[in-house]
């Protein structure tokens, strides 16, 4: 019996976030480096305002980027952004923790993103990017380079389509506010954009991790139908899925 | 699922079951425990199976056994009312990702949501 389980080529399995738990192999597929990156806390960091250093070549966003959904913002970001002062306007301060999504389609296939950017002693920028659907954390960034309000970053991942080492580059636009940024998430195979969000200083706390009790189910599943059958009252969802 | 679904619909009254299993073959109990954290909203129950034994068994409820193709991928909502008996019983509404069945049932998050509110609105 044949067995197909990726008839679509680009996108062999890919789970949206509103899928599954792992988005692989949208594009990015099948890395194999150990997420060996170490974790800098700069105690200096959160302070420092950017002196923007000298930049190479800025990319120019997409177009694309427009179609990024509009992050919900809580009210207090509404605020600080009504409030940010003409300093922080003029001197754009991309340090901190970051956190939001690719989009490769709304509501289908996203990636949830995390990217921390500190400095190190000298003042240089340096940071760390996650995307926990492809088990990626704190793998470094490269290339950190500021223009103004732009910023251009990059990270190497293997993947099954762009091969060992493939650069992914992250291009974006930083909010008036200092609290957003815009951007494309640019790849060999084109862009699709991304939005990030500014949760903290560089070093703040990320959200722990919740793990859920997990039942092994014996041949037939009868756990499973017996919990299925004891919610008979209720609407039920029921997900067949791939762990990774 | 946990964005668009979950959090949208906070309703005691929607229960989710989540099959974790081998899609690819080498997954392993130790990655469904990794992966509830991907889905933390406490109406979940997690499960894992070692075989293929309830991928078949959803082919047909899917309309995947026409294809014979295994129903991992697959997202089933099922109204109040309907019970397992001896097979997995068809779900009233499904949707799945890279399957053979329908584009219009290719998973969307927003299109998800809004069949089981329709659901729930109906209890």
């Amino acid at each position: 019996m044949t067995r197909s389980r990726n008839p679509l080529p680009m996108e062999p399995r890919a789970r949206a976030v509103v899928g599954g738990p792992r988005l692989r192999r949208v594009l990015l597929v099948g890395f194999g480096l150990a997420a060996a990156a170490v974790r800098q806390t700069p105690a200096t960091a959160a302070a420092t305002v950017l002196a923007e250093p000298s930049p190479a070549a800025a990319a120019v966003l997409s177009p694309a980027a427009s179609a990024v959904p509009p992050a919900p913002a809580p009210a207090v970001q509404t605020v600080q952004a009504a409030q940010a002062p003409q300093a922080a306007q003029d001197r754009p301060d991309f340090t901190g923790l970051w956190v939001g999504r690719i989009v490769y389609k709304l509501a289908e296939v996203e990636f949830d993103l995390t990217v921390e950017i500190f400095r190190d002693a000298a003042g240089g920028l340096l940071g760390t990017v996650d995307l926990p659907s492809e088990r990626l954390k704190y793998r470094p960034l490269r290339h950190i380079e500021v223009q103004g309000r732009h910023l251009s970053m990059e990270f190497l991942m293997d993947s099954e389509v762009r091969g060992p080492d493939a650069t992914f580059k992250l291009q974006a636009d930083l909010a008036p506010s200092g609290q957003t940024m815009r951007g494309v998430f640019v790849e060999s195979g084109g862009s699709r954009p991304f939005f990030l969000d500014r949760k903290g200083d560089p070093g703040a706390d990320r959200p722990p991790e919740r793990r859920s009790p997990v039942t092994t189910l014996s041949g037939q599943g009868a756990e499973l139908k017996a919990a299925f059958n004891r919610d008979a009252d209720r609407v039920r969802l029921v997900l067949l899925l791939s762990p990774t | 699922m946990q964005r668009y679904v979950l959090e949208q619909l906070p309703d005691p009254r929607l229960a989710v079951l989540v099959v974790w299993g081998p899609m690819l073959e080498k997954e392993k109990e130790e990655d469904a425990q990794a992966a509830t954290a991907f889905l933390p909203d406490p109406r979940t129950r997690h499960f894992w199976t070692g075989t293929q034994t309830l991928a078949e068994a959803f082919e047909k409820p899917t309309g995947l056994d026409r294809v014979h193709v295994l129903a991992w991928d697959t997202y089933l909502v099922y109204g109040p009312g309907i019970r397992w008996g001896t097979e997995p019983p068809a779900p009233t509404y499904v949707m799945h990702f890279n399957k053979p069945l329908p584009d219009d049932r290719r998973l969307n998050g927003e299109k998800l949501r809004e069949n089981v509110r329709r659901l729930l609105a109906q209890k």
